[in-house]
């Protein structure tokens, strides 16, 4: 994991990236540096880290993980999912960008006694970016960190290790090679000086060693999915995760 | 008492106290208002990476990570396939155009026929798939054979076998 001390010039890197941290160890002011510069990082907890969609025999998996570098050994009481978001994986059968089905995620209260609600996959009442709504059908419930089933779905919402790896940062990490290249073909510096290099490391640094994120991990049968998206049971569909916040 | 402490008592009162359905029905955040709420998008994912890398530049007009994460994938070929062309332009790709429809729209493509899914096939994307590496491949031309792996090549912990398949927090 990362240094005590180079945790404000990691996160200034990371918010220069779009990743700014739910770090809830760090002094407010600290937190606040980079903190307003984009609307979509203001909570961490509705920032996306990464999208998982893969096959495991007769279920696919849908996992979204969001709340990038959480505090390694927070206490659920701290971490937890935004009651007033919505988590949603947005299911498409031809490509054309619109969403034909959605599991749709939400949660009541905060802390350790979250729990999670979980709708569809169905048919969206509102396609789109704004304006979602709930879908009708009744909702599958449980708590927060904990693994339940219904409606043919099994659910997991809560912390876990962060499963991506990356050298994101410092020379010779993706940043640098990012940073040389977009300087390159600008013609204007872009990122820091002290990192702009067209290559990595070799090995590099996994820098998301020791994170966490909070998870939220949706099992459902392929023929649900087939039947929802009104696609064949071995067809190929294609999926987009969001997060949405209450108006 | 001084003034200090009787604010304090105050807004602890009012925070614990009186945060009540009866007395403060605003203070209740469950759920029932939610159930007719309406929600905006503020982010989105499909392919990975893809806004960290071709939006990277912070200063520079034209890129915004935050204006990208409110759109949705249906207008990302008028959007964004010019700006993409140029940036994989710029790491030598063979055929920037073959590339951005590629990748655009940005969503996730998955096989329901697939035993196994591989992200280096473009279906799917199992939680051992080196996203990075992948994408660089994809993106970087056969000129820059150096940029072609990050040279981390695994997760730190290892996954289950078993649901939720993450490991658990640190």
């Amino acid at each position: 994991m990362i240094p005590k001390k180079n945790v404000g010039k990691f996160r200034s890197v990371l918010c220069r990236l779009g990743l700014c941290l739910f770090v809830t160890a760090l002094p407010p002011a600290a937190f606040a540096a980079d903190h307003k510069d984009s609307p979509d990082t203001d909570e961490g907890n509705l920032d996306i880290t990464d999208l998982y969609v893969f096959s495991r025999a007769d279920s696919m998996v849908f996992v979204m993980n969001v709340a990038p570098f959480l505090t390694p050994g927070a206490a659920t009481t701290t971490a937890f999912f935004n009651p007033n978001g919505l988590y949603q994986f947005k299911l498409d059968k031809e490509r054309d960008g619109i969403e034909d089905a959605v599991i749709q995620v939400r949660f009541n209260g905060t802390g350790a006694t979250q729990t999670a609600e979980v709708r569809g996959p169905e048919a969206p009442v509102v396609k789109g970016t704004a304006k979602n709504v709930l879908l009708a059908s009744g909702p599958t419930s449980g708590q927060f960190n904990t693994v339940f089933q219904g409606n043919g779905l099994t659910v997991f919402t809560g912390p876990r290790d962060d499963p991506f790896f990356l050298h994101l940062l410092g020379d010779s990490s993706l940043t640098s090679v990012l940073n040389a290249a977009y300087s390159a073909a600008l013609k204007v510096p872009v990122g820091d000086s002290s990192a702009q290099s067209l290559a990595f490391s070799n090995p590099g640094t996994d820098d998301f060693k020791g994170a966490n994120i909070l998870s939220i991990v949706v099992e459902v049968p392929k023929s649900l999915l087939a039947q929802k998206l009104g696609i064949a049971a071995d067809a190929a569909f294609y999926t987009w995760a969001t997060t949405s916040k209450k108006n | 008492m001084n003034v200090s402490n009787r604010v304090s008592t105050l807004a602890f009162a009012a925070a614990v106290g009186l945060c009540t359905p009866v007395f403060f029905p605003a203070c209740n955040d469950n759920d029932s208002d939610s159930e007719n709420a309406s929600f905006t998008q503020v982010d989105r994912m499909g392919i990975p990476a893809l806004n960290t890398v071709f939006n990277h530049p912070k200063t520079v007009s034209g890129f915004s990570k935050t204006l990208y994460n409110q759109r949705g994938p249906d207008s990302d070929l008028v959007n964004y396939k010019a700006q993409f062309k140029t940036v994989l332009g710029a790491v030598a790709n063979a055929d920037p155009e073959a590339t951005v429809l590629l990748l655009l729209p940005d969503e996730l493509p998955a096989k329901l026929g697939s035993a196994t899914s591989d992200f280096a096939a473009l279906d799917g994307r199992k939680l051992e798939d080196d996203a990075a590496d992948i994408a660089l491949t994809v993106a970087v031309g056969p000129t820059l054979p150096a940029l072609h792996s990050d040279h981390v090549n695994a997760n730190d912990t290892a996954f289950s076998a078993e649901f939720p398949f993450l490991a658990g927090p640190h």
